[in-house]
């Protein structure tokens, strides 16, 4: 089955599952959104009514490894992945992809990144084109990208479908025929049709029914292994970053405020507000009562200095009106936003060298 | 931030639903109009005479079973005039509404997909266009042209073009943000395809549905040019034509001028229940 | 049926419903999307509605103030409010139901509240038309409403716009307006669904505190077990228009019976750390299709225990445990 495909292990020095060169790095990404703004804003040069969507954003992505990026609304989550693939235009920063910078490619260069980092989208309604049939979807996007077997259209497409868990005769539907999970299957092989070493998916399970989420997050799991995909995974909920995820990145209003990995971060969360989360997150499990640990409920646009999270933070000193903190080393592997740290380790210090960010 | 899928089951009901009281109208629509092209194409075997045959002995005869309209003011039967002049209006009518609309999708789908200076020009362009009085501006390419039906045909694609790119716009300006479109362009598909594959097949549903009162009020443009006397140019029978010869004998002879003018109107009428049926079907947002 | 009923109902249920069953008009196939449903709810008691796209939940919840959709239609059943016939009531009684007895929260906060009205306004419009209140004494309510809700500032975010207020204060007044009037049953059908997760805490928390001040009998509508685990006292985990499981929250996690039940709660991921993670357990197939439902159990096509028999089971509830009952005949174990 892998013969026809091409899998991300062929794709280039920079992918191969033992190289530990990152394969993507993301430094000082900025993205700032312009709203109301009036004559004299501009005049003045006033920073009010600007939105950093995504303000400073730094990782890098290990090939074979899974990030996962969580966050809720305005978090920036899906707009620094966006930025990735220029889907969005980042207005500083750099992104680097397998050596090739990624904001100065242009053309084929262009093309045949995106044609490597793939994205599957949230909404299963609107992510496919209404009318084109499934298996149209799929041979063109192994047409456009010349894909070595995309000249042998059943093969090419039942094979896709087939890595889905699809039946082959899903290719003469139209996607409204289709359920939201198959919708998403759709996507997932549209995706892998043109042979990606990286999928990026952007809240790819949130709008599923739950027996249907499992079956997906089955199903990446599957995918990573058979293909050795890389991936990050957008969402808001951390029981599905749990399930996927290697390493987690929890943003913020624009911003990374905790990195680390997955087993480190859920178990010994360092910062305030991934504190919250984990608390808030409702437990199936009636006996483990939700626990609220912040205060207030409006959350400021305006904050430019000082750390964002300050007016919901119980755990808010004066320091953090005046500086706002960079990520620093917290741990094993793990670098976290925030000052005070309420939460540090008894006898941890500072300067532990091993951290990968 | 989770949006819970609709059973497709409680999908189909609701359409279908929807479809029934439409039905009526535009059934009735319908069949109005595969009469009228009936006649259109069986003109000239359905006609007792041609359509320019002059007769002054029976010149302004009342309607009778010989002459199912009555004849004018030169003994031509009107009934056979009226019925080459169906012919004439529905081809010259459906041109100058569908050969311009393709240009216009797509001129205001390129405008909304790439947005900046060039939606700038396009938009600027199209809203003169728009704003021009829909008459003025057919009548001034006809003055340019010479009275005729050639003007008259240009006249009238130069003034409806522009709706369409409007409506193309708007719909592509909404349809850049949904995710299927975004996904044109993290797979890296060309502009091109991107444009002509993916956003013009969802963005002619609206223009389609605006074309039906586009037809009908070119319909009356051109009848009204050549009432005027600067569309069709006599003797060729149009029913606005038609209309005028027998104005001066409206108190008399009031068949000339009034029963093809009624014709008229049940061909408007016609189109427009047969368009609202497909507006209701077709209409809101595209996909 | 009989049995279900006779050991959850008493003659001072809040609402009942017996024998529900409802149906889209059989013109071009018949939907029927709550076959013959049988619920009820104490006062002060918090019972969730579980399920997903199909199962009915959300119709359920509508049936009780019928607001059901146009193509929508009770063909059997009855539901009693306090007592008095809900199905049959007439246009002012049902107003009155709706006005001062039931309160109702939706799920979309941006639609729900009226964008070109102020929200103090919204709030006052239910008191004065309900309740019939002077408006100065519906301002004065109003004000007490929001700042009940943990809405700050209210005095002056009376006068604010729907717009200038986040989705989690929208939301917490849509709970201010649905218990102004001091209903003694809330329908909240998905109220948190929409909002960050952050936010759906401290409306649950709001939830929980305005049960524990009023005494407020709800209806919690939702996908999610985690939310209803969390605030509900009983649950209803429905499939394809039937009640499948019915039990007390602890009951349904951990000795959960009817074999969906047990698939959903397996299939939901957990934050464990990733060497304990595996695949997750999965329901197999797709979510039902109401116009073609097999006969006997819906859920035969994608159960892993599915025998013959399933296709004349009659999905009736019969009891395993006290409170806890289940319309599969052969998961009890």
């Amino acid at each position: 089955m892998g013969a026809q495909l091409q899998t991300a292990s062929e794709n280039g020095p920079g992918s191969t599952a033992d190289s530990p060169r990152p394969l993507l790095i993301a430094e000082g990404v900025r993205k700032t959104y312009v709203f109301r703004r009036t004559l004299m804003d501009r005049v003045r040069r006033s920073e009010t009514n600007l939105l950093a969507a995504v303000d400073d954003v730094s990782f890098t992505l290990t090939s074979g490894e899974t990030l996962g990026i969580a966050g809720e609304s305005g978090s920036g989550k899906t707009t620094i992945v966006r930025c990735l693939i220029r889907l969005v235009e980042p207005d500083s920063g750099s992104i680097t992809f397998d050596g090739i910078d990624v904001r100065a490619a242009s053309g084929s260069a262009l093309r045949d990144i995106r044609r490597r980092m793939q994205m599957v989208f949230q909404d299963p309604h609107a992510s496919l084109n209404p009318r084109l049939k499934v298996g149209a979807c799929i041979i063109e996007a192994g047409r456009v990208h010349k894909r070595p077997g995309a000249s042998n259209r059943d093969v090419f497409v039942s094979q896709l479908l087939e890595l889905v868990n699809l039946p082959s005769s899903v290719a003469e539907k139209y996607p409204r025929e289709l359920s939201g999970g198959q919708r998403q299957r759709v996507a997932i092989a549209r995706a892998l049709a043109v042979g990606p070493d990286v999928l990026i998916a952007d809240e790819a399970v949130s709008a599923l029914d739950v027996s249907v989420q499992a079956q997906l997050l089955n199903l990446f799991e599957d995918l990573k292994r058979e293909l050795g995909l890389t991936m990050i995974f957008v969402a808001h909920q951390l029981s599905v970053i749990a399930q996927t995820a290697d390493r987690v990145a929890i943003m913020f209003l624009g911003r990374i405020i905790e990195l680390g990995p997955v087993s480190v971060v859920f178990r010994d969360p360092q910062h305030p507000y991934t504190r919250a989360l984990l608390a808030a997150h409702p437990q199936p499990n009636p006996d483990q009562r939700l626990k609220i640990e912040f205060q207030g409920t409006s959350v400021g646009l305006d904050v430019k200095r000082g750390c964002q999270y300050r007016l919901r933070c119980p755990y808010a000193e004066e320091v953090c009106e005046q500086e706002t903190p960079p990520l620093a080393p917290a741990g094993p592997r793990q670098v976290v936003a925030c000052i005070p740290r309420p939460f540090a380790r008894v006898g941890q210090d500072a300067s532990e060298a091993d951290v990968v960010r | 931030m989770a949006t819970l899928p609709m059973s497709p089951t409680l999908r189909r009901i609701r359409l279908s639903h929807l479809f029934r009281p439409a039905n009526l109208s535009a059934a009735v629509g319908a069949t109005i109009l595969l009469v009228l092209v009936a006649a259109a194409v069986l003109a000239p075997l359905i006609a007792r005479y041609p359509p320019n045959h002059i007769d002054i002995l029976h010149a302004l005869q009342p309607p009778s079973w010989a002459h199912p309209m009555g004849t004018d003011h030169v003994g031509r039967d009107v009934f056979s005039r009226v019925l080459y002049a169906i012919r004439l209006d529905i081809v010259v009518v459906l041109f100058v509404t569908y050969f311009p609309l393709p240009f216009g999708i797509l001129i205001g789908t390129v405008a909304g997909y790439f947005g900046g200076p060039t939606d700038a020009v396009i938009s600027r362009i199209v809203d003169v266009d728009i704003a021009f009085p829909f008459l003025v501006l057919v009548i001034a390419v006809v003055a340019i042209m010479g009275p005729g039906l050639s003007g008259a045909i240009v006249g009238i694609m130069v003034g409806g073009w522009a709706m369409y790119a409007r409506l193309a716009r708007g719909e592509m300006l909404v349809l850049r943000e949904k995710q299927f479109m975004l996904a044109t362009k993290a797979m890296g598909y060309s502009h091109s395809r991107s444009i002509i594959r993916h956003a013009l097949p969802n963005l002619v549903r609206s223009s389609v549905v605006f074309s039906a009162s586009d037809v009908v009020i070119n319909l009356l443009v051109l009848a009204g040019l050549s009432y005027l006397g600067l569309g069709v140019q006599p003797p060729t029978p149009e029913l606005g034509a038609i209309v005028a010869s027998g104005q001066p004998y409206l108190l008399t002879a009031w068949w000339i001028a009034t029963l093809p003018g009624l014709v008229l109107v049940i061909i408007g009428v016609a189109v427009s229940m047969a368009g609202d049926a497909v507006g209701d079907r077709w209409g809101g947002s595209s996909g | 049926m009989a049995d279900h009923l006779s050991k959850t109902t008493t003659p001072h249920d809040l609402l009942s419903i017996r024998g529900l069953r409802v149906e889209f008009p059989p013109e071009w196939a018949p939907i029927v999307a709550i076959h013959d449903l049988n619920l009820t709810v104490a006062p002060g008691e918090t019972v969730g509605l579980v399920g997903e796209s199909g199962s009915g939940k959300t119709m359920t919840a509508r049936s009780v103030i019928r607001l059901l959709p146009p193509t929508a239609r009770v063909t059997r059943g009855e539901i009693r409010f306090e007592g008095e016939d809900v199905l049959s009531a007439d246009s002012e009684e049902l107003r009155r139901i709706r006005a001062n007895g039931i309160g109702t929260v939706f799920q979309d906060p941006y639609s729900s509240l009226n964008p070109v009205a102020r929200i103090g306004d919204q709030i006052t419009e239910v008191l004065r038309l309900n309740l019939g209140l002077e408006q100065g004494e519906a301002e004065a309510r109003a004000v007490e409403a929001l700042e009940h809700v943990g809405i700050p500032s209210a005095k002056k975010r009376v006068r604010s716009y729907p717009h200038e207020l986040s989705g989690g204060q929208r939301q917490r007044v849509m709970f201010a307006m649905a218990t102004a009037a001091r209903p003694r049953l809330l329908l909240a059908d998905e109220p948190t669904t929409a909002l960050d997760v952050t936010t759906q805490a401290q409306i649950l928390a709001l939830l929980k505190r305005l049960r524990e001040e009023t005494g407020l009998a709800t209806i919690l509508v939702s996908h999610d077990f985690g939310v209803i685990n969390q605030t509900c006292d009983t649950v209803a985990v429905m499939y394809a228009g039937y009640i499948v499981e019915h039990a007390p929250v602890r009951r349904i996690y951990a000795h959960a019976q009817h074999p969906y039940t047990l698939g959903l709660v397996h299939s939901i991921p957990d934050i464990v750390p990733p060497d304990r993670r595996g695949h997750l357990s999965t329901i197999a197939g797709q979510p039902p299709d109401l116009s073609s439902l097999p006969d006997g159990c819906p859920f035969k096509p994608r159960c892993s225990l599915a025998k013959p028999e399933c296709s004349q089971v009659d999905m009736t509830l019969e009891a395993v445990a006290e409170r806890h009952f289940t319309a599969c005949p052969f998961a009890r174990n």
